[in-house]
């Protein structure tokens, strides 16, 4: 869960999301990005939201994207990955990206349920929980507002 | 369940689909397997992945397979390194190497191996090993623009006719898989050049970035209905996009 | 032209218009033509729903296919192993010699199209020459010229 309110754009949770994946603290491969309004003192923090039906998922001809049923994790596999890239064109979030060094396409993995960007966020501004039904329903609420508006930027 | 033995070492293997060189990888054992993508349905055109097996109802007969093909079958003993399995891989290298002198990869394997070729006359300038990953990873993408074409030493991987495929996407999954990087992709002021034909890259309509060639995009849109100006903007901008419309929900 | 596909059409329908029969399908359409011409073998493939490139691969597999036009009468020397050591390549040489053709070019008239083959079958009688569906056995670059007359004056 996401609470952009309390998001100090610090850049904590990019640098250990790609500290955990790639050992380097460079924003640029970080699995999660906080996007910020630093004039309006706004910031909000960004990653894949292992969506109910992922388009990345659908057009992985090689079925190396995954949803785990249980978890609801959506996990790339890079072993059985072909580089076609067509997931990063397909994600309408950009929550996959390609990796020109590695020449692998990389997203958020929830670091095995530990998200590292979770621990490091000093405002606790994305945490990792069970859904309840208080969540779940101010996820409702998010989504609906944010569908609304969404309907009107276009 | 399945249990059979590799190198002597009882292995049991849950999952009956697997093949024996997927068994083979997963304990550690390392053997070439230029032609196998875990990604893509094997077909065994490389040879190198062959091993010897047998059962003790086979009354000390055994088999030369390649494992990428073979399933696991109950009881059966598979060696990886038998003194018949080096000796074949060991052609098989020489014959590769042959013809494709300037592989590193293959170069490295025949020194792991102690192949030399001298005993075959080598083939000029050719990187190809005919190992059909490509024509694979094509066909699983729906696209089919490059296949097999002729026969013999003629064999080749090819578009239709020899000319820049119409269909072709650009995605460079083919180039990607190529075991011996053997198939070229060059990226320059927004063209991607792959089997002689250029492809104009989209440039993120905001920022202005190159990320995917029109034709990925296009593809995209004919098969999933993906909605073509939704499609141009770079991972970055979506994400930016994404965030502005986040931002309206919470703060305006 | 469009005659011309309706006659490759109904090839394929007479094959049920299925995926696998495209290699009888190319076989007839190769019969008929005498080479497969690139609108048949694009037309066969979008009607059986291959791609191009399949197609293609088949019709460059198969010795019988021929995307270039072939001549009315199809030389076949034969250069397999056992006709090889007797002679054969004297005997292509022959062929180009007097043809001006070169294995697996056509004359300019389309009359006569030269390729090799690599065994027919008939190494006892070796060298042999197939010439659309006569056997020449214990050739010798002189019986060539013998050959060519035939053809010339059966057709006359
Ligand atoms: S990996 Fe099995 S034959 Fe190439
Ligand atoms: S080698 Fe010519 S017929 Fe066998």
């Amino acid at each position: 869960m996401i609470y952009p309110e309390k998001c100090i754009g610090c850049s904590s949770c990019e640098l250990a999301c790609s500290f955990q994946h790639t050992g380097e603290f460079r924003p640029t491969k970080s699995r999660i990005s906080a996007i910020r309004w630093p004039k309006m003192g706004v910031s909000v923090p960004l990653t894949c939201l292992q969506c109910e039906d992922p388009s990345c998922m659908k057009v992985c001809m090689v079925g190396a994207i995954t949803k785990d049923k249980e978890t609801g994790l959506v996990s790339i596999n890079q072993e059985k990955c072909i580089g076609c890239r067509l997931c990063t064109a397909a994600c309408p979030f950009g929550n996959i990206n390609y990796d020109p060094e590695e020449a692998i396409v990389f997203k958020c993995d929830l670091c095995d349920g530990e998200p590292q960007c979770v621990e490091f966020c000093p405002n606790n501004a994305i945490e990792y929980r069970e859904a309840t039904d208080a969540l779940l329903q101010r996820k409702k609420k998010v989504s609906a507002k944010f569908a609304e508006i969404l309907e009107e930027v276009r | 369940m399945i249990k059979i033995r590799v190198n002597g070492k009882p292995v049991a293997i849950h999952d009956e689909d697997k093949t024996l060189l997927d068994v083979i990888k997963e304990i550690g054992i390392n053997i070439p397997a230029l032609c196998y993508h875990p990604g893509l349905p094997a077909r065994g055109s490389c040879r190198l992945c062959v091993v010897e097996i047998t059962k003790p109802s086979w009354n000390g007969r055994s088999k030369i397979v390649t494992s990428c093909l073979y399933p696991c079958e109950d009881g059966l003993e598979v060696l990886t390194h038998s003194p018949k399995v080096i000796k074949l891989r060991k052609v098989i290298i020489k014959l590769l190497l042959a013809r494709c002198s300037d592989s590193k990869e293959l170069q490295e394997l025949a020194l792991q191996y102690n192949a030399d070729v001298s005993r075959f006359g080598t083939k000029e300038n050719e990187k190809c090993i005919l190992c059909g990953l490509c024509t694979r990873a094509c066909e699983e993408m729906g696209i089919e623009a490059i296949s097999m074409v002729n026969r013999g030493w003629k064999k080749e991987v090819a578009p239709p006719y020899y000319e820049p495929p119409e269909n072709c996407i650009g995605c460079g999954a083919c180039a990607e898989v190529c075991p011996v990087g053997a198939i070229e992709l060059t990226e320059t002021n927004g063209i991607r050049r792959i089997w002689n034909r250029e492809f104009e890259i989209q440039k993120c309509v905001e920022c202005g970035k190159y990320f995917a060639t029109v034709a990925q995009l296009e593809h995209l849109h004919n098969k999933y209905g993906i909605p073509l100006k939704d499609l141009k903007t770079c991972p970055e901008c979506s994400k930016k996009r994404v965030g502005t419309v986040l931002k309206k929900t919470f703060f305006d | 032209m469009k005659a011309d596909f309706k006659v490759v059409d109904r090839i394929i329908e007479s094959y049920g218009c299925k995926k696998n029969s495209l290699i009888q399908i190319l076989q007839d359409v190769q019969e008929k033509y005498n080479y497969l011409p690139r609108k048949f073998v694009e037309r066969v493939a979008r009607k059986l729903g291959v791609s191009l490139s399949k197609a293609y691969a088949v019709a460059t597999f198969y010795k019988a296919f021929s995307l270039n036009p072939r001549g009315e009468n199809l030389i076949r020397v034969c250069m397999g192993t056992a006709c090889h050591i007797k002679g054969a390549p004297e005997v292509v040489e022959e062929f180009s010699k007097i043809l001006k053709i070169k294995p697996g070019e056509t004359t300019e008239d389309l009359k006569y199209s030269l390729e090799t083959v690599n065994c027919v079958g008939a190494c006892a009688m070796a060298p042999v020459v197939v010439v659309n569906n006569e056997y020449y056995g214990n050739m010798t670059p002189g019986k060539v010229r013998d050959i060519l007359k035939k053809k010339e004056t059966r057709k006359g």
